[in-house]
């Protein structure tokens, strides 16, 4: 190996060399004050990175959210009730609509079947 | 409640015990939180972003297969609820977004000298807010949520070969910024 870049360095750092290139990397560093540098730098941001605090929430978002979704849930179901009502609603008009035209059909019918009698 | 798993927990929602949702907001709500501030670099933003995810989530939970992990099917869709975000902000278009080169030179308000102590996570956890969005959430996901470069790959829907080209990228821009405020050879 003999060049030790930046993606080099990272790559040290991940674990992502063979053991041979990893001591090939060590070696070449320790006798490099400005690869050392850099490779020190590379471990401090690490470290840094692994030690990000998470930030926290600063209001009780899981009640809210909870909240919205039951809110949700329950207009879904209000939504499904509205539906099952009017289609009801409408298949017994349907059915009352039916029923008069087959009512009226037979009326008219049997008022020509009288009137043939006669 | 801690040693249930995200899989028992969706598995009780779905047979109808849907309280047992707060669990998986309890779990990551904190950690998605701080990618997404990281993204839209607006806690208001980022906390009506938090609540859409959760609520598409939860819609979306009866789809959810369980072969794949629920944080990676979870944080592709805070991701990309972010970006649609983003996107309707005009901020950033996709374009912008998905290109792997615009990552800009790093500058921190952060004051070495002036400070007492040298406080370099600090240093480092203020300059990551100034990042572009894609290399924020990079590394958000792969450090605080400790996902795999695979992982965060699925994730943003980009190759494992990009995420590492933008970690990389990331930590030497950090690394050139702390060798510049010389702070390195003092530890040396």
């Amino acid at each position: 190996m003999n060049l030790v870049n930046d993606e080099t360095l990272n790559k040290y750092l991940d674990g992502e060399l063979s053991k041979y290139e990893a001591l090939e990397v060590e070696r070449i560093v320790n006798n490099s004050p400005e690869l050392k540098l850099r490779l020190t730098a590379l471990k401090e941001v690490d470290r840094s990175l692994r030690n990000i605090p998470v930030p926290e929430i600063r209001f009780d978002m899981t009640s809210l959210i909870m909240k919205r979704i039951q809110w949700n849930e329950k207009s879904k179901l209000a939504q499904k009730r509205f539906i099952i009502i009017v289609s009801t609603v409408f298949l017994f008009m349907c059915l009352a609509v039916a029923g008069l035209v087959g009512f009226e059909i037979s009326m008219i019918s049997r008022v020509s079947e009288s009137s043939s009698v006669m | 409640m801690k040693d249930i798993s995200d899989l028992e927990i969706i598995e009780s929602v779905r047979n109808g015990n849907h309280s047992d949702y707060s669990l998986l907001i309890d779990r990551y709500k904190n950690r998605a939180f701080s990618m997404l501030k990281k993204m839209l670099r607006n806690e208001m933003d980022a906390e009506e972003v938090l609540q859409d995810s959760f609520l598409k989530a939860y819609s979306g939970l009866k789809n959810f297969r369980s072969e794949s992990k629920f944080s990676t099917w979870f944080y592709r869709i805070v991701y990309n609820t972010a970006i649609t975000r983003i996107s309707a902000r005009k901020r950033i278009t996709e374009n912008e977004m998905s290109s792997i080169d615009d990552l800009p030179e790093l500058k921190s308000d952060y004051d070495f000298e002036t400070s007492e102590k040298k406080d370099v996570n600090k240093f480092i956890s203020d300059t990551i807010e100034k990042l572009p969005p894609k290399y924020a959430t990079v590394i958000n996901l792969f450090y605080i949520d400790g996902m795999s470069c695979e992982e965060v790959g699925e994730v943003m829907n980009i190759g494992v070969s990009n995420v590492k080209v933008i970690l990389h990228r990331s930590r030497n821009a950090l690394k050139d910024l702390l060798i510049s405020r010389n702070y390195v050879k003092e530890i040396l």
